[in-house]
């Protein structure tokens, strides 16, 4: 692959009056306009939106202080979120938690706030005066929301974790503005018989939105995998490992982005890439305090039994929060951390493309995992074959190892889990029970490709594409501040001038033949074995264009 | 608003004193290509430190109550020499060598004052309560001259008239070849190009103003200081700027800003010139004193500097307040600001080599709790706040392009979603 560097560097950067939280900072996406903004939180109870304007013909960043009433003074922020609901009209909700000592008397809000105007949706001035209260019996952690499908419409509601070791689901009532407790379980049959307290908790929807896989991280170091029927509301698969350290982030992930092509370009004669809807290749990122990043890979197929760790993540401290995103532009996710120790690090998945486009011919891979529908966690718990030998490596390896037989993965990548020599054949049963054409899954590994120092503890890391430009930008959020980071524009520029020169001249040559024009893979290898997996790939033109590419790059 | 930026990477190095803002330079001392740091104090300690190290590489102390270090080529042998001046008067110039004068290093190493492993090499007695130093080759005749400001608005202009034998002893002194006599006090001088290419030098006065100091050695009468007309050696220009708010405050002023990109030419007249005021003006002027901007700030602005920040040949001006607030501005006006966690005791802008070998840019804060910080990662790709879709518009084959695809006059959010399928989508084609 070309070599460029891409080194992001600050765009802007805000300080904040007092400290932030991990649940300090959220994005307000207005899909109105297209402009989007970020809503962060001081725990003194100070909400600042930090956006992109254009003041006399000048991109500039501007903050604003938001004033949410109800909110007394001395009240201590907990989390921040924003979601855009959907159940009557587009429109944009904010939650704020938060508690306050009251007669040495601790209570806990939930305040939800949206414009009452029609018109002003996205008005932080006439949102933050439509202020709706919940009070709370339990102390809040973290604040998300999810799209709750119902019959043949969606609706956003507020999820929210809480001391009390429950899910609680807020759900919009009547025709606006208040917010209601429902009974989780109906909806979230995944939140019953939670066992400690969430810290985050991740959804995300697949299949069509009738498939969702829910992750949570538990303070006492539970990872909780739920794959769920939406429309039966039946969990279909459950998964679950301890680690010996709380569980700060857990975030679901693909390794490509899926853009659907502007309707004003072209149509391309190309097929459209032939995903796998139905079991698509979902990674689970969990970050586990003080013990290394770690990934589980394609755990729709695999359940937690491919893990694969961050090197050296565990190295700066704390890990407190994680984000997917793009950073070198080439099609492929890479996985940011941050931690306590004022590093952000981004790894990239180093493999033979082979081992990541891998066929769904795959036979499912392990019987009695794929077929269990009711809940797996006591098999795990039993430690009933090689289920559950991969999942509990982190609690034994990092404590001390008790049975030998759980050191199945081996760990290439991490030092400082040095696998027995029994460990192998673990090894060796694990790539045989999945299948052919995935032999390499072993030498796959993370590799750490940037690292950046910041002045402070790293809270949060958002990506969002806060200069409406189309390409996303990290917001980095820190204990005292906020940073808005760039690549250099000028590399994005020609990355884009070159993929817009190979649309035009595809568009121009009336080629009909389907060329894969991707031109980030010009190693010579790296294209033969995107050959072999990509079906739909006339062989000689995805030969000579990325080579034209090569020539043209360098 | 402001754009503003978080330096991370530094390093930190101790040194105890105040310093002057003078008395702190990056520069190559020991002549092998990489920069260092030399910091002169109050107290008569002059270290250099190279590298990463925390603690001086070089040191000497009892040199009296440094106010100005500097670095050039005084002997005109080819090699730079490190020089500093006290306000005693005492004028000393020292050869750093690479390699550690041993007779030096081997005196006991517990007592502070006996670690010096740097001793001048040449020394000279000039009238006292020199303030600032600026090293310039004013008449054009390939050798380095010195100009030294004075406490009492004189500025002297000295020269080395001796030789260096073969032992690199030199034999000689500094020789007073012309002086001027200024109306305020004396904020800083600098070297600046004028219309014809030659070097000229600038001195700042009070209320945002400066002097252009006229060498001419054959008119060589000393003007009485108590006269009333101006010294017929002095340009005064007022630069007349609406933004001055107080006639007295004290102004600092840097030159030979370059304007554009490719080596620095022999005759280069192209350059700008900058002033700044304690009481938060700034002003970029055009040679022919034409006022290309000026930027009002709420910070006290004590230290101007030049610096290319962001790589593409211009310098931008880089200024700081005492509260550590610093500004970074290109030709355009636009502004970058970074706030230094500190008070600021003495600032400089330059290159230092952090792994002694790689200069690269850096910004220097003396602070008053013994400490000085070389943030050394502080280069930027642009000094203005930029998205994709305003780069994507200067390229040209962006709108042939654009233009082939069929995409006429496209909207902002077009563009944004065609650069976002191009760049996060180009896998799905």
């Amino acid at each position: 692959m070309e070599q460029r560097t891409w080194r992001w560097t600050d765009a802007h950067f805000f300080s904040l009056p007092s400290q932030t939280s991990i649940y300090g900072c959220t994005k307000i996406l207005n899909n109105i306009n297209g402009t989007n903004k970020l809503l962060v939180s001081s725990l003194v109870g100070r909400f600042f939106t930090v956006e992109y304007q254009r003041i006399f013909d000048k991109l500039t960043p501007t903050t604003k202080e938001v004033q949410f009433t109800y909110i007394p003074g001395e009240s201590e922020i907990v989390s921040v979120d924003a979601a855009n609901k959907y159940r009557h009209d587009t429109n944009l909700t904010i939650g704020i938690t938060f508690w306050k000592l009251e007669e040495n008397e601790c209570k806990q809000f939930l305040h939800t706030y949206s414009a009452a105007q029609h018109g002003e949706e996205f008005n932080m001035e006439n949102v933050a005066q439509g202020c709706q209260s919940l009070e709370l019996s339990f102390m809040p952690f973290h604040l998300t929301h999810t799209d709750l499908v119902v019959g043949n419409y969606m609706e956003s509601v507020f999820l929210l974790s809480g001391s009390d070791s429950k899910i609680h689901v807020y759900r919009e009532v009547g025709y606006r503005h208040s917010y209601k407790e429902a009974n989780c379980e109906e909806f979230f049959p995944e939140f019953k018989d939670i066992p400690s307290i969430v810290i985050w908790l991740d959804i995300l929807y697949y299949y069509d939105n009738k498939r969702r896989i829910t992750v949570t991280g538990h303070q006492d170091g539970v990872l909780k995998v739920s794959i769920v029927d939406v429309t039966k509301r039946e969990i279909l698969q459950s998964f679950s490992v301890e680690f010996d350290n709380p569980i700060t982030y857990v975030e679901t992930f693909s390794l490509y982005n899926k853009v659907s092509r502007p309707s004003f370009l072209p149509q391309s004669e190309d097929k459209e890439d032939d995903e796998d809807d139905f079991m698509p290749v979902l990674n689970i990122l969990v970050l586990s305090a003080l013990i290394p990043a770690t990934v589980y890979r394609d755990v729709l197929h695999n359940g937690l039994r491919d893990p694969l760790f961050l090197p050296d993540s565990n190295k700066f401290d704390a890990v407190l929060t994680g984000c997917i995103i793009d950073i070198d532009f080439d099609g492929e996710n890479e996985i940011l951390i941050g931690t306590y120790g004022q590093e952000v690090l981004a790894y990239k998945l180093k493999a033979p493309v082979s081992t990541l486009v891998h066929s769904y011919s795959v036979p499912e891979t392990d019987s009695c995992m794929m077929s269990a529908s009711i809940d797996s966690k006591l098999r795990h718990r039993s430690g009933d074959g090689d289920l559950s030998t991969t999942p509990r490596l982190e609690s034994h390896a990092s404590r001390r190892v008790k049975s030998q037989e759980n050191l199945s993965s081996s760990v290439s990548s991490e030092t400082d889990y040095i696998p027995l020599s029994s460990s192998k054949d673990t090894v060796i049963l694990n790539n045989h029970s999945s299948g052919g054409g995935r032999n390499n899954v072993a030498s796959a590994s993370y590799q750490l490709i940037w690292q950046r120092s910041f002045a402070c503890p790293v809270m949060g890391i958002n990506r969002l594409d806060i200069m409406g430009d189309g390409m996303e930008d990290l917001v980095i959020v820190t204990l005292k501040g906020l940073h808005i980071l760039q690549p250099d524009l000028n590399e994005v520029a020609k990355v884009c001038v070159e993929r817009l020169r190979l649309l035009a001249d595809k568009v121009s040559s009336d080629d009909k033949d389907d060329v894969n024009c991707d031109k980030n893979t010009s190693d010579e290898s790296k294209i033969n074995d995107k050959n072999k997996t990509l079906t739909c790939v006339d062989d000689v033109s995805s030969q000579d264009i990325p080579n034209n590419v090569t020539q043209s790059e360098t | 608003m402001w754009r503003t930026v978080s330096f991370v990477e530094r390093v930190e190095v101790e040194f105890c004193g105040n310093v002057f803002n003078e008395a702190i330079v990056l520069g190559d001392f020991d002549n092998d290509k990489g920069n260092e740091l030399a910091v002169g104090n109050v107290d008569g300690l002059l270290s250099v430190f190279k590298g990463r190290g925390h603690k001086p590489w070089r040191k000497c102390s009892n040199l009296g109550m440094i106010t100005c270090v500097g670095v050039g080529d005084l002997f005109n042998r080819g090699k730079n020499n490190l020089y500093c001046l006290t306000a005693e008067g005492w004028f000393y110039v020292f050869d750093v060598k690479n390699d550690c004068q041993g007779d030096l290093v081997k005196q006991s190493h517990d007592d502070e004052l006996c670690g010096d492993n740097l001793k001048p090499l040449f020394k000279q007695h000039l009238p006292p309560n020199g303030k600032v130093m600026q090293a310039a080759d004013v008449d054009c005749d390939g050798k380095l001259e010195l100009a030294m400001g004075y406490s009492d608005r004189v500025i002297r202009l000295y020269k080395w008239n001796g030789t260096v034998d073969a032992d690199q002893e030199p034999h000689g002194s500094m020789v007073q070849i012309d002086k001027w006599q200024l109306a305020g006090q004396i904020g800083s001088i600098t070297l600046n190009k004028d219309k014809d290419g030659k070097s000229e030098l600038l001195a700042s006065q009070p209320g945002g103003t400066y002097v252009t100091l006229l060498h001419n050695p054959i008119t060589h009468d000393i003007v009485d200081g108590l006269s009333e007309s101006t010294p017929d050696n002095l340009i005064y220009d007022p630069l007349v700027s609406s933004e001055i708010r107080n006639m007295s405050i004290s102004t600092e002023i840097v030159g030979n800003i370059r304007k554009g990109p490719g080596p620095v030419q022999e005759n280069e007249s192209d350059v700008l010139y900058a002033l700044c005021t304690l009481d938060g003006t700034l002003v970029l002027v055009e040679s022919g004193r034409r006022i290309l901007w000026s930027l009002q700030v709420d910070h006290q602005l004590f230290s101007l500097n030049k610096l290319d920040v962001t790589g593409n040949g211009k310098e931008e001006v880089v200024c700081c307040s005492w509260d550590g607030q610093t500004y970074i501005v290109n030709h355009g006006r636009e502004a970058v600001r970074y706030q230094f966690g500190d008070n600021v005791a003495a600032f400089t802008a330059g290159y230092y080599a952090v792994n002694t070998v790689d200069n690269v840019p850096c910004f220097v804060y003396a602070t008053f709790n013994n400490r000085i910080f070389i943030y050394y990662n502080i280069s930027l790709p642009q000094v203005e706040s930029t998205n994709l879709i305003e780069v994507m518009d200067k390229y040209e084959d962006t709108h042939k392009l654009l233009a082939k695809l069929n995409i006429k006059s496209p909207s902002n959010q077009q563009l944004q979603e065609l650069y976002h399928w191009c760049l996060y989508g180009w896998k799905n084609k």
